[in-house]
């Protein structure tokens, strides 16, 4: 998120993926010789937010899936609740699906881009 | 710190403070004491303009020059600066935002780093120390610090609390491990003055001049710096009015960077996918947000598809609490939770609406209005 853009949103799901990745990163630039070990407390830090931030979001899930249940009228009004948890996994998914969707369509433009310079610039030479 | 080893200047007529006659040996370049001049822009500022320079003045490293940029304020703002003993210069006329007076003053710095920080924004002591660190790596050319709104009061000051707290406390210090903070804030940011010359100061060609010269650097192969530990505290918008104004100036500041850079970031290895992943939320976010929720639950007479309104309250939470507890401000937090909520409402329909005026109608926000 950035503050005066809307919500967490896809941009939530990417910068959680990065903190989920950050000790990997981290530990291949520590095996490859780039001392950054400095950089751990950061790293862990911000893998614990994003683990945290998942975590958070199932056991909301739950609570909110439990809540509803619990009262017959209201686990009337949700008709599409079979388990207690209302955070299904498939929108996560989805989520991710979407996040390869716009980053892939961005490296596939710039691509194209770099293909039609190419040709351009030799034609000015 | 020395703030007062050049003479006041008197601009009352608008003069140029620094012309040939005048010009002390600092503004010659000749003598430079200290490595940074902070440079205070400030239009009708006279409330907030004090606590400002006594915070600049608080610092624990020595301060070359603080230069208060009185953009022909009417409410006595120069007197203000003045009376704390800092140097006034006052452009002919108004300049029109916040990076045209900023440029204005830029000729009268000669030390290595130049600070814009806003006239109603006050620094935690060692601020400025700490950004200066960053600059010992010798690619950066620009750092910023965290920022926490200094009153938090009302809905929107509330709201915009939770924001910052989760945008600087999670996604800002993730940019800065991959090294590209999206934004270095213009309420407090430092630069290299050498390459601040070179990209012409502070671009006015959008109203988010801040992010137009965070990617002009990028564009440029130049590298800039998150310092978390660099604590700065705005006057945040109050109430509804000035936040619609600073949410339009910012939303559209960010259409209008798009358009200008886009060419150029697209090349930027992850400054590209941050922006990519940014317009998809700003647009189909946004749209799903405001339409396609309550559409769902109509449709389908199921009320589950409103959850997702509250849904990511947890993810809010969980970096927000990481940020709040250790600054003992756990309750404050808890009970602005429910403002985010109502701003990111309101961030949604702006952002949709600058998409739509600077893109389809090419209707193009030039005016520079204030927050506050």
């Amino acid at each position: 998120m950035v503050a005066g853009v809307p919500g967490i949103g896809l941009s939530g799901v990417f910068y959680i993926l990065c903190g989920l990745f950050m000790p990997v990163i981290e530990f291949f630039s520590v095996v490859f010789g780039k001392s950054r070990r400095h950089r751990w407390k950061l790293v862990m830090t911000q893998f614990s937010l994003s683990a945290g931030i998942l975590l958070a979001s199932w056991g909301f899930g739950l609570l909110v899936g439990m809540i509803v249940t619990a009262s017959p009228w209201v686990a009337r009004s949700f008709r599409s609740l079979n388990d207690i948890n209302v955070l299904k996994v498939w929108p996560f998914f989805l989520s991710l699906a979407t996040l390869a969707v716009v980053l892939g369509s961005l490296w596939l433009f710039n691509q194209v881009s770099a293909k039609n310079r190419r040709p351009r610039r030799a034609a000015r030479k | 710190m020395n703030d007062k080893v050049l003479p006041l200047v008197s601009t009352e007529q608008g003069v140029d403070p620094a012309g040939e006659s005048k010009q002390s040996p600092a503004r010659r370049g000749v003598c430079l004491l200290g490595k940074l001049t902070i440079l205070v822009p400030a239009y009708n500022e006279a409330g907030s303009l004090a606590d400002t320079i006594r915070s600049l003045k608080a610092q624990t490293v020595p301060i070359h020059e603080i230069i208060v940029i009185d953009d022909r304020s009417t409410d006595g703002t120069d007197a203000v600066a003045r009376s704390l003993g800092v140097t006034v210069v006052t452009p002919p006329q108004n300049t029109g935002s916040k990076a045209g007076a900023q440029n204005f003053a830029l000729k009268y710095v000669f030390t290595e780093f130049a600070l814009a920080i806003d006239a109603d924004t006050t620094l935690a002591p060692d601020a400025i120390e700490k950004l200066l660190a960053s600059f010992d790596d010798p690619r950066i050319v620009a750092a910023c610090g965290f920022v926490i709104p200094r009153h938090v009061k009302t809905v929107w000051e509330r709201g915009r609390y939770i924001e910052y707290l989760f945008a600087f406390s999670f996604c800002k210090q993730i940019q800065d491990y991959f090294g590209k903070p999206l934004i270095s804030s213009g309420c407090f940011s430092m630069y290299r003055t050498e390459v601040l010359r070179e990209t012409n100061g502070w671009p006015t060609r959008t109203v988010a001049e801040d992010m137009d010269l965070t990617w002009t650097f990028y564009s440029k192969g130049y590298g800039v710096r998150f310092i978390p530990d660099a604590v700065c505290y705005p006057i945040e918008p109050h109430n509804y009015h000035f936040m619609g104004k600073q949410l339009k100036r910012w939303s559209h500041g960010f259409v209008q960077n798009l358009m200008i850079h886009w060419d150029s970031i697209r090349q930027v290895p992850y400054l590209n996918s941050m922006a990519a992943v940014i317009v998809w939320d700003a647009i189909i976010a946004s749209a799903a947000y405001m339409v396609i929720l309550p559409l769902l639950a109509v449709i389908f007479r199921n009320p589950i598809f409103l959850i997702g309104y509250v849904i990511d309250v947890p993810a809010v939470l969980v970096p927000v609490l990481a940020a709040a507890i250790p600054r003992g401000e756990t309750g404050r937090a808890l009970a602005s939770v429910p403002a985010y909520f109502v701003l990111r409402t309101v961030n949604a329909v702006f952002m949709i609406k600058a998409f739509w005026n600077e893109i389809i109608r090419k209707k193009t926000l030039k005016v520079y209005e204030k927050g506050h």
